[in-house]
Formats: structure tokens, sequence, C-alpha cells
């Protein structure tokens, strides 16, 4: 795997010009928008994810994958880098992200709440890598090209579960439900589903690169 | 080193069915015209596609139980597929290193220097030419014992193809035990080149030789009808009739001079034997 990292590494940062753009707009919405720590977290964690997911485009362009697939690296392997890379990165997001806050705060002289931080921080995450571990199985399943349209189908979806939850809303109490949890049993239920979801994605995303040829 | 068994790979009306044998030390050759299954029949040996039928063996094991090490002692150049066009040749060094014990690296940067393969700039700013030396070049210094080469040498120019064939030859000659298979088209290129020839046509072995053997022995016999109809076929691979001659593929060509002595018989390249056997015979 470790191979396969450093290759990912080095594609992410020969691509000079994208990462320095990327890098920038997280720096400016670091800083002109530091008080608001929710949207900073999630979008500068979302560029990282986002960023070492397009190693995938990388792999497949200029035909790459017989040869990567030649070298003597196992189709699991590859699958598996895929999920520490983008999770890795989005972490990394996450803490660049709030650094920005921080640094925002100081700078401009306002207070950030570390407790509401840190537990916005904690919900956050794992729904970030439940998104992420479902864009990398639809990048690996489908390819660069068809994933585009799988994500059309996939944001469809969701939309219509949220048009549906709210042609409902007035029958089911859904806040009163949601606010009758206890915060720990949120915290351990959010935890097993995210675990859920990767485990499975990854498992996934493991027998679509099997079953491929290249 | 590698025994094929009656791979069988079926895409649409195309049907790949091949044995064959890599043994150790030798350099293997496999011709054939484009489409004849040649890449096919590489991507299964290194696994890139899954056989319908049949076997392939790679140091003694199924190519699909390899173990990490093992897949280490294969290396492969492949047409027009390798390292990223985004990553300079200083990135591949440090990707080979991590993923080959046996990466030889000034190996690698002295022979960049010799073929003036800049480190430092993009792979997908290189000619086709540099791009094909490059790709030959990371499967030779992994310190591979087996090498599958999918025409090394296609779209070159002729200095370009004598610099890669010469570094295949020099890394036999420090590597006796090591084994090549080389697919190519450009026969000529072979025929200095490997210890034997598969020629594969229509997804079927059609003739496996020593290079030896056919450059001596074999011939293409030129004879009008009379001569035809009254010829000892024994040694006749393949006949292709054009309008004034018959041209006739024989495996023994001293067997005919001396028996038709008025007979023209010419020795035979490999390409009579991709045109011939591979073409509408009589």
């Amino acid at each position: 795997m470790k191979g396969l990292l450093i290759k990912d590494a080095l594609l992410i940062l020969r691509n000079k010009r994208s990462i320095t753009t990327l890098l920038l707009v997280c720096v400016i919405f670091g800083f002109s928008m530091g008080e608001n720590v929710p949207f900073v977290l999630c979008y500068t964690a979302t560029v990282f994810g986002i960023m070492a997911l397009g190693t995938v485009s990388y792999d497949e362009f200029d035909n790459g994958y017989p040869f990567l697939m030649s070298l003597p690296v196992e189709r699991k392997t590859y699958a598996v880098e895929k999920y520490v890379l983008s999770l890795g990165s989005e972490l990394a997001g996450l803490l660049i992200g709030l650094l920005l806050c921080i640094l925002s705060a100081a700078v401009r002289g306002f207070n950030i709440e570390p407790m509401e931080t840190a537990l916005f921080a904690l919900v956050s995450f794992p729904i970030l890598i439940i998104i992420m571990s479902l864009l990398i199985f639809i990048q690996l399943k489908y390819g660069p090209e068809r994933s585009r349209l799988v994500m059309f189908l996939f944001y469809g979806i969701i939309l219509a579960g949220m048009a549906i939850v709210s042609r409902f809303k007035d029958r089911f109490d859904f806040t009163g439900m949601i606010e009758n949890i206890s915060p720990a049993a949120a915290a351990i239920g959010l935890l097993v589903v995210t675990v859920l979801v990767v485990v499975l994605m990854c498992r996934l995303s493991i027998r679509a690169v099997e079953k491929k040829e290249y | 080193m590698v025994i094929i068994n009656n791979l069988e790979k079926h895409y649409g009306s195309f049907h790949l069915n091949v044995s064959m044998e890599i043994p150790d030390g030798r350099i293997t050759g496999m011709i054939g015209k484009n489409g004849a299954g040649k890449t096919t029949t590489i991507k299964a040996i290194l696994g890139l596609i899954r056989p319908d039928a049949g076997s392939v063996e790679v140091f003694g094991r199924n190519n699909k139980d390899l173990t990490h090490a093992e897949r280490e002692r294969i290396s492969a150049a492949l047409a027009e597929s390798g390292f990223s066009g985004w990553l300079y040749v200083e990135d591949a060094v440090k990707i080979l290193r991590s993923l080959y014990s046996r990466f030889d690296e000034g190996m690698f940067r002295e022979y960049c220097r010799i073929l003036n393969l800049p480190l430092k700039k993009p792979i997908k700013e290189f000619s086709m030419g540099m791009k094909a030396k490059l790709r030959v070049l990371c499967a030779l210094c992994t310190g591979a014992d087996l090498m599958i080469m999918d025409e090394p040498t296609a779209g070159l120019d002729v200095e370009a193809r004598i610099e890669i064939l010469e570094l295949i030859q020099k890394y036999m000659e420090a590597h006796p035990d090591a084994s090549v298979l080389i697919s190519s088209h450009i026969s000529s290129d072979l025929e200095g080149l490997c210890d034997d020839i598969y020629l594969i046509h229509d997804g079927k072995i059609l003739l496996h030789e020593d290079t030896d053997v056919i450059l001596d022995n074999y011939g293409v016999l030129k004879c009008d009808e009379d001569l035809y109809n009254a010829l000892d076929k024994q040694y006749i691979l393949s006949t292709v009739q054009d309008k004034y001659m018959y041209r006739c593929l024989c495996s023994d060509r001293h067997y005919y001079s001396s028996l038709y002595p008025d007979a023209v018989v010419e020795k035979a390249g490999l390409d009579d034997l991709i045109l011939m056997m591979g073409g509408k015979g009589v």
C-alpha cells in the first residue's frame, strides 16, 4: 500500500495549479468565514477528500489501469488504499479547517466555542466519511465517466427521500424523535452506522475492483 | 516459467484458445497481425483479464494465487499504458522503489541519462519514443525474473527501436535465468532477439518454432501450376496462389532446393510466416 499512497500523494502534489487554487479558497473561506466554524470544517474536509478521490480519475487517465494492475499490487489493496487516502485526507482537511478558524479568531478577535466546535466536528466527520465512502464505491465501480450519471441518480434518491420526509412531517414528529434520543445513544448510533457503511462500501469496492478486467 | 494450458477468452466474435510455454532463460516472441490475440494472451498472463477456460501458471502456480513476493518477480511494459502522464520520472523512481524490493535505482538513473530521459519533466510531455523507452526501462530495472512486453517498439523510429531491443538484450546477458515474452507485429525486431517464436492468428497458435530454425530452414518456394501439382508437399505449411504463381511456405527449404533445383526457393522471414500462415491459403 505504501507504493500506492506515494503514487497518489505525488499525483495530488504534481497538480500544483488545482491544489493551490483549492488551498487558497480554503484559506479565504477560513479567514473570512472563520466564525462559521461548521461551514469551514465541512468545506475544507470535503475539498481535501474530493482531491484524494480525484486520483481514481488520474489512474484511469491515458489507459493507466493495465499498467497499474500489473504492478505488485493486489486489487484489494488498491481499493482499500483509496479509502485510507480519501478518509485520511478528509481528516486532514477537517484539522486544517479547524486551524484556519482558530487563526481567523486570533487575527479577527472573535471567540470560538471549543465544546460546540468539538461536538460539531464529531458529528459532521462521520457523516462526511459516510458520503465519501459512497463516492469512492461509485467511482471504483462505475469509473470516473459513468459515475457522474450514477451521482445524479444518487442525488435524485436523496432529494426524493427528503421530499418524502417533508410530506410526512405532519404525521410523524421527526424533530421530537431526534430530540428524544440521548446524546450518548446518538453518538454511538452514528459511530456504528459509520463503521458499518465504511466496511460495507469498502467490501463492495473490493469486489468491484476484483471483478473488473483491464 | 510460464505455462498456458488451453487458455480461452471470448469477446463477441473473437475467440482466443492458446497453449504455450515460456521457459527459463529464454526470450520468447509472439508475432501476429493486429487483433490476432497477442495482447489478450499477455493480459491473461498478467491477470488483467479472467480466462473463460484454461489456466495460466507462473512460477509453477496458478497466476490467480501468486504471492506478493512472486508478483514482484514479474514486470510488464505494456503498449500505451504506463505511469500517469502527470508524474515525473523522478516520481516513478520513488514509486518503483517502494513497490519492488529489487528495484535497481542506480541502473534506472544511469539509463535515464544514457537514453536522455529527463527526470524532472512531466511524462505527458514526453515524445512517443521517450514514453516507450521509459516503459521498458521501468520493467527492466525491477530485477524481474519474468518480463512481459507488449509491442514495446510499436510506432517508434529505427533508432529508438534498436535502443529498446539493446536494453532487453543487455538485461538478458546480465540475468541469464530471466525470461522475456515479447509481442510485436514488427517481425524484424524479433528475428535478432528471440530464441523462439509463437505465431498467433485469429486467437490460435499456428506455429511454435526456434527462431534459428525458422531463419535457417524455412523458405518460400515459388512454382507454377505444373510444379505445384507435382510437388512433394510433406514440408509445405501453407500455400498462397496469386495471379502468376504459387508461393509455398515450407519448413525445409534445403529439401526443396535439392529436390527441385530449377525452382526458386527463398529464405523465409517472420513476415512471410505472418503473411502466408495468417492469410488465405490454397
